[in-house]
């Protein structure tokens, strides 16, 4: 062999090792995320094609929707794939990377989020994009969900996270390297303490007409790519003590209305009948803890029924529900001992 | 533009691939735009600056070539408008703070005026490289250029611009006329200087950097041991630093088939202050030594003159680096050694023949290595020391003059890097004292660039280093080249 070709034989196994090292020391490096959403090691975990419904959103999915009671009262496969303070342009590409992995019947999407501004806070930012997987769909709500000061550290890992070099756990190699483990609580966020609510309040928020123009054009690009997937997108406003104005969500009814294929559903209307008891059951004025998420999951599965969604998806693993169920109730004996 | 910024990693591939696809009559052009560019990423409207200083030189160096009868009127001219702009940028705030101080011990309260002006970044460096050129002409040494577009980006070449090497007119000149082919050869031998200066500056001087921020900010915090230890971490520091920017100059330099000169031997393996100075900063030392020792006459002298030509070329060489007396007494002090070593000479003679120790016997020679090494890090107090109080206070406390005013509280217990770091950067010192050791008796980088396997080897472990324990990223702040500030 001459020179020459040992020289480009070198050159490309370095480049490989170089690719190789600079991917594995993102992953060993880059903090591991257990709870508060966003984690997308553990859902690509799930079975291929395994899920029926799809939650979106920010916090007020993650922390509200407990999958686990959903298939206690209807059977049904569901996941929430959220992130803290998430805004919209991030959620598009949240539903766009999960249709890679599920095709469900529904997508629900919590529109909260219809409020934020363009971007979320720095962390909330990290948390959204450093966990996707590292693909198109990733460098899409870089360029989409992050300001450009963000962006390298988005793009490069490593420029966010090398610094974490000697406080590495265990956990981080083990992870890092062998990915994330099934998420036994299916994307939901355990809340057990508790703050009276004494009375119901109007959210409070300003935002442009430009601004809420940008979120609606969002609302449409997700409804649009459900409909590409023959997947039917439900945009809701969860459940909890914080109202918004009349007039904002008329508008926003209207708005939405004329979204084709797009059904809107306001669980705010309907919060008496869930049972809710603003003494004991949230966590926060948006956010229930687990009494209230029960109850909140229960009526969200007799709707999702009420709208003719069935279990239907032939992966489904009932073992693995009947473990997460299991997980849910053992979260909630702990806590109730830790009260007690 | 850093070069150890985002910004220049994406500048200097776009301009290499650039230079070589365009045809040769526009490679120089390119080049020209681009060292501008580069310069005015800085202080755009400091471009101007240099363009006068480049305008001048270059002016006065075809006077010179045209009218020999009045080389000498030519030579002055650009002597005294470039050194003119230099202090006027440089020392004339220092040099009326020096008024008002001696006007004020002598009782009388007049303030001198001062200027708000911002130094111009490498105006120190590109100032002597241009008025070089002016001497390399006057002397005959080298024919003036005629083209000014070649002379401007000899001027203003962007990998050496800021902080040097300050390149010699006979060396980088002709290179401009030379037609650089593309070749794999020089991307790769120009990676290993770019990658191992990033790995000093970034691995080893930029954490360091933290350790010496921190204990020269309030040196009245610590003990003697940790002013010692932030003294000996200047002075890898400060090597590190500005090695690295050499060697990325060199790297970059080389990818685009320019040769600069080597800037650092080995400097903390030198045997005498002599050795050190003829391993560290090679290009200004060289410049002092050509176009102010030898005109004040060198060693070719009494021995008194020789002294004070010695005394003279460093005390000047201190006020180059900064307009600050801590800099003028660094400068002073290394001439002072340099006396102190000739004066002595015949006595350390006769006590090295009476002891019978060979010249080349390891243990005296791993003893002068100390004692350079000591004296130049004594030197180095003046040099980094915010005032002359400071410097004089941390020297005090290490000897033991005064005693410390500092305590072992946590907070002055780490001196700013935790442990983990602190042995990170230790273990990337002692490769770096290897490399340079073996550096004294090999052509390092000229074997490792022979050789496949070991080269990329340490390609692979260099990126990996800067990548993992490198300061850069979110919560560091990028530190600029120590030797921008000259």
């Amino acid at each position: 062999m001459n020179k020459k070709k040992k020289e480009i034989i070198a050159l490309i196994i370095f480049l490989i090792a170089l690719i190789s090292f600079i991917v594995c020391a993102s992953a060993i490096t880059t903090p591991k995320r257990y709870e508060l959403g966003a984690n997308w090691g553990a859902f690509t975990e799930e079975k291929k094609d395994s899920m029926d419904v799809v939650f979106f959103g920010s916090s007020m999915a993650y922390c509200n929707v407990i999958p686990a009671v959903i298939w206690e009262n209807n059977g049904l496969s569901s996941y929430v794939m959220a992130g803290p303070e998430q805004p919209l342009s991030i959620t598009y590409y949240y539903v766009k990377e999960m249709f890679r992995h599920q095709s469900p019947s529904a997508v629900m999407v919590e529109i909260s989020g219809i409020i934020y501004g363009q971007y979320a806070s720095e962390g909330a930012t990290k948390a959204n994009i450093s966990y996707m997987p590292y693909n198109i769909n990733r460098f899409g709500a870089i360029i989409n969900g992050a300001p450009k000061s963000e962006w390298l550290g988005l793009f490069f890992p490593l420029y966010n996270y090398h610094d974490r070099w000697n406080k590495l756990t265990e956990d981080d190699y083990e992870i890092g390297l062998t990915g994330y483990d099934i998420d036994l609580l299916a994307g939901y966020h355990f809340l057990s303490d508790n703050q009276p609510q004494p009375e119901m309040r109007e959210r409070d928020f300003e935002q442009t007409e430009e601004g809420y123009q940008y979120n609606l054009s969002w609302l449409e690009k997700i409804a649009q790519l459900c409909r590409e997937h023959n997947c039917r997108p439900i945009f809701y406003i969860s459940a909890s003590y914080a109202y918004f104005n009349e007039s904002y969500l008329e508008r926003l009814e209207a708005d939405l209305a004329n979204i084709e294929g797009v059904e809107f559903i306001n669980f705010m209307d309907n919060i008496d009948e869930m049972d809710i008891d603003a003494s004991t059951d949230f966590y926060d004025i948006l956010h229930f803890n687990y009494r209230g998420a029960e109850k909140f999951s229960r009526f969200l599965a007799e709707t999702i029924d009420e709208l003719g969604i069935k279990a239907q998806n032939p992966y489904n693993d009932p073992q693995l529900w009947q473990e997460r169920i299991d997980h849910y109730r053992s979260l909630i004996a702990q806590s109730s001992t830790q009260e007690s | 533009m850093n070069f150890n910024s985002l910004q220049y990693y994406l500048f200097l591939p776009i301009v290499i691939v650039l230079y070589y696809i365009l045809p040769v009559k526009l490679r120089n052009p390119l080049l020209l735009i681009a060292s501008y560019f580069f310069y005015m990423c800085w202080q755009p409207a400091y471009a101007l600056l240099m363009l006068t200083s480049t305008a001048i030189t270059y002016f006065c160096g075809i006077c010179i070539s045209r009218y020999p009868e009045r080389k000498k009127i030519w030579l002055a001219t650009s002597l005294i408008l470039n050194l003119a702009i230099l202090f006027f940028f440089k020392y004339f705030n220092f040099v009326a703070s020096l008024i008002t101080d001696i006007l004020s011990a002598a009782n009388l309260n007049v303030t001198a005026p001062s200027l708000d002006v911002l130094l111009p970044v490498g105006i120190s460096f590109y100032t002597f490289q241009a008025l070089g050129y002016t001497i390399d002409v006057y002397r005959g040494d080298i024919k003036a250029e005629k083209s000014f577009h070649i002379y401007a980006l000899f001027v203003s070449f962007f990998p050496q611009l800021v902080a040097g090497p300050i390149e010699r007119s006979r060396n980088l000149l002709p290179q401009f006329r030379e037609t650089h082919r593309f070749s794999f050869d020089n991307i790769r031998a120009g990676m290993l200087p770019f990658l191992w200066g990033l790995f000093k500056k970034i691995v080893i001087a930029d954490q360091l950097a933290v350790i010496v921020n921190t204990v020269y900010a309030a040196p009245e915090n610590f003990l003697p041991y940790q002013l010692v230890a932030a003294t000996i971490a200047f002075a890898f520091q400060i090597y590190c630093d500005f090695s690295a920017y050499s060697d990325i100059a060199r790297g970059s330099a080389i990818m685009l088939g320019f040769r600069l000169m080597r800037n650092f031997n080995s400097p903390y393996f030198a045997t005498s202050v002599k050795d050190f100075w003829r391993r560290w900063h090679i290009s200004l030392s060289t410049w002092f030594r050509d176009y102010l020792y030898f005109p004040l006459g060198g060693n070719r002298c009494s021995k008194a003159r020789h002294c004070f030509n010695l005394l003279v070329v460093f005390a000047v060489s201190g006020l180059w680096h900064g307009a600050a007396l801590t800099f003028v007494i660094w400068g002073l002090l290394n001439g002072i050694y340099q006396v102190i070593s000739l004066l002595t000479a015949p006595i350390r003679k006769k006590i090295q023949t009476a002891c019978h120790l060979r010249d080349n016997n390891p243990l005296l020679t791993i003893f002068r290595y100390g004692i350079t090494f000591v004296l130049i890090c004594i030197a180095w107090v003046f040099f980094r020391a915010d005032s002359l109080g400071d410097a004089t206070y941390i020297l005090s406390v290490i000897l033991g003059l005064v005693p410390s005013a500092g305590d072992l509280g946590m907070a002055h217990l780490s001196m700013g890097l935790d442990a983990s770091n602190k042995i990170m950067v230790i273990v990337a010192m002692v490769v770096l004292l290897i490399v340079d050791y073996l550096g004294l008796k090999h052509k390092l980088a000229e074997q490792i660039d022979k050789t496949i396997i070991p080269r990329y080897v340490i390609y692979f472990l260099l990126i990996a280093a800067i990548l993992i324990f490198g300061s850069y990223g979110v919560g560091y702040d990028p530190q600029d080249f120590v030797y921008f500030q000259f």
